[in-house]
């Protein structure tokens, strides 16, 4: 990859669209896992990956361009998610499209929970979530990655995890009291 | 879901139910913007960690995200896909109506294609139909108009089936209920254009749909870019103007969002905007836009929130430790350079804002430059802002208050092309204004 992107760096734009296909996957799961919208992933996939392009002479060290997408990425996500809360007239509400056979580990009702309550996540605590959960990438990583304290990221994430969990478990509890009564 | 192994596991089985594929429209619209997009490429001008602009991107592509308006009315046209794209700049008052050449309208007849006199892409002030503080996009071709926020180039807000109805006249039509307007509102418009061809007046008739009205009566300028995909203005008629995009006291690493007309600027004849990005904008003369921009020699730029760059190796991209962000702690600095050759700063006032000027140019004795560059350089304010060779430079650092120090950089190719570029140059930067 180092070499594509020594190539791309000097204006080789065949070499930059083998860095777009060799990354666009993983960068557009990111985007989608902390929007929950299909068209606002791509259009942060697309706003990241355009402004990666532009300033790619600036990337002194080749080595690390999937973390420095990464980061364009995840402040575009922010970008896009800020313009669609502020501008709620023109939210385009589309289908996300999910796997053929879900997976039975998390149920329809912790589902619907998880859903909820990380809409009511900041676009931040999500992108340290996502980053955390889905990417794999420790705390100190992801501080690295956003340009974070360490600390800000393991705050942002404990402040994640116990939205979810509190939601699951709040979610679990009426389904429980319900069958007792029955 | 008691343990936080059993919370880990429900978490990432819950993430994954997401796709894990970039749809193939979003990748080709990537490469497509690619092709037509420039690097940044000089050492000179670096513009290191700018502020993303993703916001005012282009994809160049009707197969991208246009909304469902767009494609309904691309339907029941048969036409082409529009190329939604955003562009930059201006306002104010430019040409008058009284240079207004007479529109090469048609026979008349309804269902006639949009005169090519106003067919392409146009930038105007803000609307009620964009976001707050945002500018507008209208975009003709021969069959349709789109409206669209500067900013935010995918997304269509409003389109209309377009037809000449007579000379200077076009009647728009709704193909069904979208942007504000019932399906079937239909619309008359006159126009004319100005000499030069970059300003566009349209004036509405009548229209069933008053938020078209709004929005597509007005002034309009071309998008002259040489590059269609930078969202500049390219060359201007003499006149004032407002910038798209630059937001003169966004702080770094904060996040961008729109700021239609922070600064406004005028121009005499022969002059050209050739960027427009949130944290920096460009004029240059006119005549120079036909060269490719790494032979450009002369340009007036404005950077936002100028930080010392350290020098303890070449080229560096860290901000200089210990070293103020006001204009004082600034010009103190810069002399300190090594590499350097300054003046001793003096005061100037633009718009009422304090500021200090000096002009600097390479130590002849200077020999460092940056990895693969062989002509000395020096880099020391970011974002951007380095000289190399012979070039000479006039730095003025603004103070707009708040702790926001602004960087205009008046700067020329050698010594002989500086000192009458600057004579042209300094009247510009007197008009600015800031909002």
């Amino acid at each position: 990859m180092e070499d594509l992107v020594e190539q791309a760096r000097s204006g080789d734009r065949e070499a930059f669209a083998s860095l777009v296909a060799m990354t666009s996957d993983r960068m557009y799961a990111i985007a989608i896992r902390i929007l929950r919208d299909g068209h606002l992933a791509e259009d942060a996939l697309q706003g990241a990956l355009i402004t990666a392009w532009r300033q790619l002479p600036t990337l002194r060290d080749p080595a690390r361009f999937e973390a420095w997408v990464r980061r364009l990425l995840v402040h575009a996500c922010y970008a896009e998610a800020r313009r669609r809360r502020s501008w709620t007239a023109n939210v385009r509400v589309l289908p996300v499209d999910g796997p053929a056979s879900p997976d039975d580990t998390v149920s329809v009702v912790d589902r619907d929970a998880l859903d909820r309550a990380f809409r009511r996540l900041s676009i931040e605590q999500r992108a340290v979530f996502v980053l955390h959960h889905h990417t794999g990438l420790s705390l100190v990583e992801i501080a690295e990655a956003l340009g974070i304290p360490a600390g800000t990221a393991r705050s942002r994430l404990h402040y994640a995890t116990q939205t979810l969990r509190a939601a699951i478990e709040a979610d679990a509890a009426p389904v429980v009291n319900q069958g007792r009564m029955a | 879901m008691t343990t936080e192994r059993d919370f880990d596991r429900v978490a990432r089985a819950w993430l994954d139910l997401l796709p894990d594929e970039a749809p193939d429209r979003a990748v080709a619209a990537v490469l497509q913007a690619v092709e037509t997009t420039p690097q940044v490429r000089r050492p000179v001008r670096w513009l290191t960690w700018r502020s993303s602009p993703m916001n005012r991107l282009p994809i160049a592509l009707g197969a991208t995200a246009v909304v469902a308006v767009a494609g309904a009315l691309l339907l029941s046209r048969a036409g082409t896909s529009p190329p939604v794209g955003a562009s930059a700049s201006p306002v104010g008052t430019t040409a008058s109506p009284s240079t207004a050449v007479s529109p090469s309208g048609s026979s008349g007849a309804a269902g006639a294609p949009v005169s090519a006199d106003i067919q392409g892409r146009w930038m105007g002030d803000h609307r009620a139909i964009v976001e707050p503080n945002a500018g507008t996009t209208i975009f003709f071709d021969a069959n349709s108009i789109t409206i669209s926020q500067a900013n935010d180039g995918p997304r269509v807000l409003l389109a209309s089936a377009a037809s000449t109805i007579g000379a200077g006249r076009f009647q728009l039509d709704s193909p069904l209920t979208a942007g504000g307007c019932a399906g079937g509102d239909s619309g008359t418009y006159g126009w004319t254009r100005s000499s030069s061809g970059r300003t566009l007046t349209i004036t509405a008739e009548r229209d069933d749909c008053p938020a078209r009205s709004e929005a597509v009566a007005g002034t309009w300028w071309l998008m002259g870019c040489t590059n269609p995909d930078d969202f500049c203005l390219g060359a201007l008629d003499a006149g004032t103007y407002r910038s798209q995009f630059i937001t003169p006291r966004l702080d770094p690493g904060a996040t961008w969002s729109a700021d239609f007309g922070a600064i406004t600027y005028t121009v005499p004849d022969g002059w050209a905007n050739d960027s427009d990005w949130p944290d920096s904008l460009g004029l240059v003369p006119a005549a120079d836009l036909t060269l490719a921009e790494s032979s450009r020699t002369r340009q007036i730029g404005l950077n936002t929130q100028p930080m010392a760059m350290a020098q303890d190796q070449p080229c560096s991209d860290k901000v200089a430790p210990g070293v103020g962000r006001t204009v004082d702690a600034l010009a103190t600095w810069i002399r300190s350079v090594p590499g350097l050759v300054t003046t001793v700063p003096r005061t100037i006032t633009i718009d009422g804002h304090p500021g200090k000027w000096l002009d600097v140019r390479i130590d002849p004795a200077w020999t460092k430059t940056c990895p693969g560059e062989t002509t000395p350089i020096v880099t020391y304010l970011m974002p951007g802002t380095a000289i190399s060779g012979t070039e000479h430079e006039r730095l003025i650092l603004l103070d707009l208050g708040d702790g926001d120090v602004l960087l205009i950089v008046v700067w020329a190719g050698d010594q002989a092309t500086f000192d009458p570029f600057i004579a042209a140059a300094m009247p510009i930067v007197q008009s600015l204004k800031f909002e």
